[in-house]
């Protein structure tokens, strides 16, 4: 019986196994494989080099790798600052559970939106004759039309739209874990309301904060579409992925790739040794 | 009392200002749908249905949803594929769930495992899938996006269904195996018919994300693809219409359609059993 229990365990899981490794796994290994062979004009030779690596380092790239982490950490602190209060609010400032779930849904409708429509939606609201600067030029706040569109600015805009949802579940989760018994004990012990969020509700409320901030980092260094549709000259490392895809050097992309992997494994590591995320699920 | 009330309207207020922009583009895709321009900017000249089913409305032949054979081949592909990638993923999630419910040697690990098609990020997935496929030989067809999109609506199903096996459920399964039911017996009588609903809102919840996934589709999708697909590769190459605004109001809508009626499923706890 035990025994049978636990064959009928690894059997129920065969499925997910057998499509997880030709699947997700091989891929992966593939990638790392590939960037250690030879470009040539079909895609890839079995030829040993080091050559892809080495072409991380000419400047173009260098700039592109920098332009993606720079803008992907921006986005994770955007995202991580104005999605906290709204998680709070969902926490503690609304009592009954039915309204809870109405508002997640509210907030998880935007996030349905097709990729392109929604990233060209931005033209006639961040355009010169869009939504934004009619609003400015109403106000008296500037006298002509500010160009808002194609800077990395506007890309951190679409993307804190596009995903300040996984941002905002995670930290609404770890909140409403938090035992309220907790604050109330050290606010009865004399802090203050602000001191009791900073020393009690804060720290308790990371694991919330480092799936979301994960999760926001690995969407955003791979989002290429919305930077090849509104980034008009920025280059970042999901983009020259897909470009060199197409270009068949496939070696520099799966080189590129396994960069990418190693920085988000690295952060991971780093964030885990601090923070228990498994308290979360 | 009363600061405490300011508080609460000071924070509903900064909700409401944030749902506002989020909300921002889904509002103006709907609207512009309708405008009667060849534009997709601003101003807002008329009202009109014609982005949605008019044929050729520009001189250079383009014309509404309807009437653009590449946009209902990919809409028909959407659907094909929506749906294979949906009864497979209810399948082998309900089969998963069955097992990570228990405490096993190997279930963390096995859950991690699952769970990590998230932590992938899709670029890096895809272009893994493209490395596959070349390599097996595998000719590219609509299909070959539908292990790929599986792949990813994994976790999804998982932390949505495993949440339902809860105390109660053990105990109506402990109940009829004490009464002599074999474990088949306890799954088709007890088992599904109390997970029923969540099963149903798992199959639209990946039905849903297969429907608009795009960053690992691009890179092993041939021909028109699915519907995120087409009209990703159509702005490259043409300016975009107010037809990319009806396109997109179709398929948000369906998405927003199935993910509220999967919500209602999985947020219902009890079926009768009898």
């Amino acid at each position: 019986m035990a025994i049978g229990r636990k064959l009928s365990n690894y059997l129920l899981l065969s499925p997910a196994i057998v499509l997880l490794g030709i699947f997700l796994i091989i891929p992966l290994l593939f990638d790392i494989a590939l960037s250690f062979w030879t470009p040539s004009l079909t895609g890839y030779q079995q030829i040993f080099t080091l050559e892809n690596y080495q072409n991380l380092g000419l400047p173009a790239y260098t700039q592109a790798i920098e332009t993606t982490f720079t803008l992907s950490f921006e986005t994770v602190v955007v995202t991580l600052i104005l999605a906290y209060p709204i998680a709070y609010t969902l926490a503690y400032k609304i009592r009954s559970p039915r309204k809870q779930t109405l508002i997640l849904f509210t907030l998880v409708i935007p996030f349905l939106m097709d990729y392109t429509t929604r990233t060209i939606s931005w033209y006639p609201i961040l355009g010169l004759n869009g939504i934004i600067n009619a609003l400015l030029m109403d106000l008296g706040l500037t006298s002509s039309p500010v160009n808002l569109l194609f800077n990395q600015t506007a890309v951190i805009v679409v993307w804190f739209q596009a995903y300040v949802l996984f941002m905002m579940t995670p930290i609404f989760l770890a909140l409403s874990k938090i035992n309220p018994s907790l604050v109330d004990a050290a606010r009865s012990l004399g802090a203050s309301s602000w001191t009791a969020f900073r020393k009690v509700t804060l720290p308790l409320s990371a694991p919330g904060m480092v799936v979301g901030t994960i999760y926001v980092l690995v969407s955003t260094v791979s989002d290429f579409p919305t930077v090849r549709l509104f980034g008009r000259g920025i280059q970042t490392v999901g983009l020259a992925i897909a470009q060199q895809a197409d270009g068949l050097n496939w070696p520099f992309a799966a080189a590129l790739a396994v960069l990418v992997i190693a920085v988000i494994l690295g952060a991971f590591y780093i964030i885990i040794r601090y923070v228990d995320v498994q308290q979360l699920f | 009392m009363e600061m405490a009330r300011d508080s609460r309207k000071f924070f509903w207020a900064y909700t409401g200002l944030i749902l506002a922009f989020v909300y921002l583009p889904l509002v103006v895709i709907i609207f512009l749908s309708f405008n009667n321009t060849a534009s997709i900017g601003l101003p807002f000249i008329g009202f009109s249905l014609q982005w949605y089913y008019q044929p050729s409305i520009l001189a250079n032949g383009l014309g509404g949803f309807l009437a653009d054979t590449g946009a209902i081949l990919a809409l028909q592909n959407s659907v094909t594929v929506g749906l294979m990638v949906a009864v497979m993923s209810t399948f082998i999630t309900v089969a998963s769930a069955l097992s990570l419910r228990r405490r096993f040697r190997g279930r963390t690990f096995f859950f991690y495992l699952i769970l990590s098609a998230f932590l992938v990020p899709g670029a890096i997935y895809g272009l893994g899938s493209l490395f596959l496929f070349q390599a097996l030989n595998i000719p590219y067809s609509v299909y070959s996006i539908v292990p790929v999109q599986l792949v990813y609506a994994l976790p999804f199903g998982l932390i949505l269904l495993l949440p339902r096996f809860d105390r109660e459920l053990e105990n109506v399964e402990d109940a009829a195996r004490v009464l002599g039911a074999n474990p088949l017996e306890v799954f088709r009588r007890i088992t599904l018919p109390l997970i029923f609903y969540q099963v149903i809102g798992v199959f639209m919840f990946s039905f849903v994300i297969s429907w608009g996934e795009l960053t690992r589709s691009a890179f092993v999708a041939t021909g028109v693809g699915t519907l995120p697909v087409y009209l990703y590769t159509r702005i490259q190459t043409l300016a975009p219409t107010p037809e990319f605004y009806a396109i997109g109001t179709v398929v948000t809508s369906v998405a927003i359609a199935l993910v509220i009626a999967a919500g209602l499923l999985l947020s219902r706890n009890q079926r009768r059993l009898f």
